[in-house]
């Protein structure tokens, strides 16, 4: 049996124990159709090129600073621009791939792309075939465009003060995830804008070797890496919606990096979770919703570096097959205010680790079943979890069966009365909260 | 879904458990209750060092009491420590450290002139080197299986290829050429030994020229080597090697076709954006550089044509001593294609049948599995996507592959077992995937502590491997062992792959070195001699010396060239005990070890001329110095050898002038 098949057992499970409310919370299966994006308005004054007319001889012809209006229909690529000249269209203005290559390349300071529907390129990825691709470029606003069946679809290389915002790419659904290119790829650029787009079915939105840049309220689903941000310090992640992607948000070997208020489901597959952090310190992240995740949210040697703290604070942990996997006993972290309600396991630490040397504090769990005498609305005794369970399934895998049902916790409760099988405590949490904490806003959307 | 028999199974387990649990109770009553440290059954033990039931198992499987043997012997290069080691499994033991690219005091390798001259055939650009960085030993095959003969490993740093004879296990040879300046994708050998592979790392200017690096495009070259292993002698043949020229691409691992695929070579690359850093020159670090694109090219070479190729005259030049194919002339006669492959890949893999090739890009999440009945007929149809700048036909990627696997995140290496699986090691993940090679399905995934790098399964890399074991080689160990100061051990785990899941049985910590790869071989089919036979045979050349010493025979002469010393070494004195040299005289020792007892080792060490001789029974060594200090050296054997070891000395007198 698949591991998928497992966990969505295992969620049955736990969806059937934890009745209507939590299920009527959960998102539905995945189907969600973008909302057709505006073009931006068609600028005030514009040079009005038909499909009759050479576009590249336009451009080449135009001066820095000139915007093209192009009417409704097709215009073959490649195009290339590169000085400061603005491209705009509605929808129905549509750049044509040739089959080679990229379609739309941009470089220099003050292009811009605006409306305009980009369809296809090369289908190379050894010289990253793309929709849109700007390189050395400054002060670049790409709004509104839709890049379709493209292998990668925006690409900024090498870039500052770029603005990706409100496109829409939708990636070639009919290939696996292995054969799609990007949707967006940042890479060597700094300053930089990711706002408002929408992308489906693509691969990964990645930041490489990109200090300093914002993406918020994006929407990315049915891809692999929701963004993946690799040696990109000070960068912020908030408000985006990341669905039934592998991974929603990946910090690797980054410091410094806001993760606020974004939606991370249905991160599933060999390697599914909403967050993953690997090496990276300074991370903050805070009123996330990781629902229905196999891992919300995974941990490797993180914080790295001495000094780095980590945390994670008021976030929503629902229905996810693990809420939080720590690699190895983590250290410099504080888990605070957050909620942890239906999850199959709450918390779970390889390599016979614990979560002991870290700050648990005012969380809430809904398997708690301590007492509030003096009704300060934390629990009297700590919350702990316990891994006995863990050292059996490891021994006896047919047991993973179990996971999460009464016979487990038979032969836990058995385990606490016999020394043979004395559960290891690994994580305490000295105040839990009695009450439900006040999360669970809409989607972030 | 799961099947009823399965859950039968389950059950049982958890009736077993509960029997367990009573028999504890039981047991824990009858052995003085919980909490006694001085009981000595196993549940008291398990009490005291607070050991689960599957820890207790994991022991079970790797325990070795004494005089007890292993079942398969791993031989992991030692990085750049520059040596070899040979570590027993399942019980984890090191049992041997063997010196091939640095000198070795133990070994006495590098302190006297046998293993001086094999050092020094390492030397490049009139440097002598002193250490080397020892990736990847190559046991020699037969058919594609190891047959335990020969050991070749390489040293990325100043490209050279070790051999180290498995009859003595000594290094016996170190070939280098001129022609590149760092290599990576090596030591790998053909099914049959015929060659053994080496291919560049980082580009230069071939023939160890300079260029500017600006001229990295036009000047700067990449290119594999493919050494001729000469069986019969046990040795390299230089002249009988050549050389195919290849773009300044990073090119990193490579695999030799198999069954299937024999007469064929893959090497993977990274860096085809040719990025050669400047960070301080306005221009990407070279690391962010070599990341831009979103593929490299896997390189597909027919070796049994290029062979072809270089015996034919005038399709070679002659570079820094070495035939090489140029660039255009491969790609003429039609002996070198690429793939593109995920970005920065690193293992490049065929499979036990030789049918696929199984490539992993580190900031991929699949394995991607070539098949190689597509490649063949692609470049037999000429069916080509493009060309790259040089000129290098490509082949579309889409129809070059049988599949993908999605395995996780960062893959890199991948072994083999006898079910059809494969094992591939996901570096960010820190885990070990298993996966079906058939199904091209991920089965498990097992963690392991922590960034693995390579990973090793018993014969894992042959046309028949064993399953059974495999060794996580993980790069770091953080929290894993003892503290012993910043400079932390690596960390080798043992996974079981025996069991129905895979498991971590056992941590060995790795303090002597930063192993990269290791093979792991059946310990019945490694068969040295444990004593050199009859004595007086120099290790480095398997012959007897011409300076060899028989018991009586040993004298010291005064010849034109020095002093001769014709020395034996037996239990327990040195024969001459007292050298008397004039100051400023050449001085040759001969020195015989003329036991043939089983591990009846002697040392020579001489007080501060620096020397060191290990002498196994049997073993002849030679050293050679001027007595330029005037005064009196006390020598004597290092290695503790009798009741009276410390009687078996005697005296360096140089006279002064």
């Amino acid at each position: 049996m698949t591991r998928g098949a497992w966990s969505g057992l295992a969620l049955c499970v736990v969806a059937l124990a934890a009745g209507a409310s939590a299920r009527a919370r959960a998102p539905r299966a995945p189907a969600v159709q973008a909302p057709a994006r505006a073009a931006p308005p068609r600028p005030a004054s514009c040079r009005v090129l038909s499909p009759a007319d050479d576009l590249q001889a336009a451009i080449d012809a135009a001066d820095a600073g000139t915007t093209l209006c192009l009417e409704p229909g097709t215009y073959p690529g490649p195009v290339r621009i590169d000085r400061g000249i603005g491209l705009w269209g509605p929808r129905e203005a549509i750049v044509r791939s040739s089959g080679v290559g990229t379609t739309v390349s941009m470089t220099g300071a003050g292009c811009k792309l605006l409306g305009l529907t980009i369809q296809g390129s090369g289908d190379r990825f050894d010289i990253t075939d793309a929709g849109v691709n700007l390189s050395l470029a400054e002060d670049v606003r790409v709004e509104g465009v839709h890049v379709v069946r493209a292998t990668f679809g925006i690409v900024v290389e090498r870039s500052k003060r770029v603005a990706v915002q409100d496109c829409e790419i939708v990636g070639r659904a009919e290939l696996s995830i292995g054969m799609r290119g990007d949707a967006i790829r940042l890479w060597e650029t700094e300053d930089s804008t990711v706002a408002g787009n929408v992308v489906t079915d693509s691969r990964d939105v990645v930041v490489w070797y990109s200090p300093r840049n914002h993406l918020e309220g994006n929407r990315v689903e049915r891809s692999r890496y929701g963004t993946h941000l690799m040696y990109s310090r000070d960068s912020v992640v908030v408000r985006n919606r990341y669905a039934y992607n592998e991974v929603g948000v990946f910090v690797m070997y980054s410091r410094g990096i806001t993760v606020d208020d974004n939606l991370m489901a249905g991160a599933t597959g060999p390697a599914g979770m909403g967050l993953g952090l690997k090496e990276s310190g300074n991370v903050v992240a805070r009123g996330n919703r990781f629902i229905q995740d196999d891992v919300a949210v995974y941990v490797d040697t993180s914080p790295l570096q001495p000094g780095d703290f980590d945390v994670l604070e008021g976030n929503d942990f629902r229905l996810n097959q693990t809420a939080i996997v720590f690699h190895a006993s983590p250290r410099a972290t504080r888990i605070t205010a957050n909620s942890f309600r239906d999850n199959a396991t709450q918390v779970r630490v390889d390599g016979e680790g614990d979560a002991l040397g870290i700050d648990w504090d005012g969380n809430e769990w809904d398997d708690y079943r301590g007492y509030d005498l003096d009704r300060d609305g934390t629990g009297d005794v700590p919350y702990e979890v316990r891994s006995l369970a863990d050292d059996l399934t490891a021994r006896h895998p047919s047991l993973a069966f179990f996971d999460g049902s009464p016979v487990l916790a038979l032969v836990e409760a058995a385990g606490r009365v016999v020394p043979l099988l004395e559960p290891r405590t690994i994580l305490r949490d000295r105040r839990p909260r009695m009450h439900p904490l006040p999360l669970g806003r809409d989607d972030a959307s | 879904m799961r099947s009823s028999s399965s859950k039968a199974r389950a059950i049982a387990v958890v009736a077993g458990i509960a029997s367990i649990t009573l028999a504890g109770v039981a047991c824990s009553r009858r052995g003085g209750g919980p909490g006694s440290v001085t009981g000595t059954s196993t549940l008291d033990l398990m009490k005291a060092r607070g050991l689960t039931e599957a820890d207790v198992s994991a022991a079970l499987k790797t325990y070795t009491p004494s005089g007890k043997k292993d079942e398969y012997l791993t031989f992991a290069g030692g990085g750049h420590g520059g040596f070899m080691m040979i570590i027993g499994v399942p019980s984890m033991r090191i049992l041997r450290h063997i010196a091939v690219f640095s000198p070795e005091s133990w070994q006495g390798y590098g302190y006297g002139d046998q293993s001086d001259k094999v050092l020094a055939e390492g030397d490049r650009h009139n440097h002598k080197l002193t250490w080397g960085d020892s990736h990847h030993p190559a046991l020699s095959e037969s058919k594609g299986d190891y047959d335990g003969e020969y050991l070749f490993i390489n040293d990325k740093a100043n490209p050279r290829i070790a051999v180290v004879d498995l009859k003595h296990m000594v290094t016996t040879q170190i070939v280098t050429s001129g022609l590149i300046e760092s290599e990576h994708g090596a030591a790998f050998v053909t099914p049959n030994t015929e060659y053994v592979i080496e291919s560049t790392q980082y580009p230069a200017p071939l023939g160890g020229r300079y260029a500017p690096i600006e001229k990295y495009d036009t000047d700067y070259r990449g290119a594999v080597i493919f050494w001729k292993f000469d069986r019969a002698k046990g040795r390299i043949d230089p002249e009988r090697s050549f050389a195919i020229e290849l773009p300044p691409y990073m090119q990193d691992l490579s695999d030799a076709g198999k069954l299937d695929s024999d007469g064929w070579a893959f090497i993977n690359s990274f860096n085809t954006e040719r990025a050669y850093g400047g960070d301080k020159e306005g221009k990407p670090p070279l690391e962010s550089g070599a990341s831009k694109n979103d593929m490299d090219y896997l390189h597909v070479i027919n070796w049994r044509q290029a062979e072809q190729v270089a015996q034919a005259p005038g399709k070679t030049k002659t570079i820094a001593g070495m035939r090489t194919i140029p660039l255009d002339t491969a790609v003429n006669e039609g002996l070198l294609h690429f793939v593109p492959e995920p970005k920065s890949p690193h293992g490049c893999d065929v499979t036990p049948d030789g049918r696929d090739i199984v490539v992993a890009g580190k900031l991929d999440t699949h394995a991607t599995v070539y098949s190689f009945a597509n490649i063949k007929k692609l470049i037999d149809d000429k069916k080509f996507e493009a060309k790259d700048p040089y000129g290098v036909p490509i082949l579309p990627f889409a129809e070059s592959i049988r599949g993908q696997t999605e395995l996780g995140l960062g893959p890199l290496h991948t072994q083999f077992d006898d079910k059809g699986n494969a094992y591939t090691s996901m570096f960010l993940e820190s885990a070990v995937a298993k996966w079906s090679v058939k199904d091209l399905k991920l089965i498990e995934k097992v963690p392991v502590h922590y960034n693995i790098g390579h990973l090793v399964s018993a014969e894992g890399d042959t046309v028949n491997p064993d399953g059974k074991y495999l060794i996580a080689m993980n790069k770091w160990s953080i929290d894993r062992f003892d503290n012993v100061g910043p400079l932390l051990p690596q960390n080798f785990q043992l996974v079981d792959l025996a069991a129905p899941k895979m498991r971590v049985l056992y941590d060995m910590p790795i303090g002597l070195g930063e192993p990269h790869y290791a093979q792991m071989i059946k310990a019945d089919k490694i068969h040295p001699e444990q004593v050199y036979k009859p004595a007086g045979i120099d290790p480095y050349t398997g012959q007897r010396d011409p300076f060899a010493v028989e018991g009586g025979q040993e004298r010291i002469e005064r010849r034109p060239d020095g002093v001769h010393v014709f020395m034996t070494e037996v239990r327990s004195h040195l024969t001459p005990d007292i050298v008397r040299v004039k100051q400023g005289e050449t001085v040759h020792f001969h020195i015989t070890n003329v036991e043939q007892a089983l591990d009846a080792t002697h040392g020579f060490a001489l007080d501060s001329y620096n020397v060191n001789l290990s002498l196994e029974p049997g073993k002849h060594s030679n050293v050679t110095l001027v007595a330029d200090q005037p005064g009196v050296f006390p020598m004597y054997c290092t290695e503790f050898c009798s009741a009276l070891h410390l009687e078996m000395a005697g005296y360096f007198l140089v006279e002064p002038k």
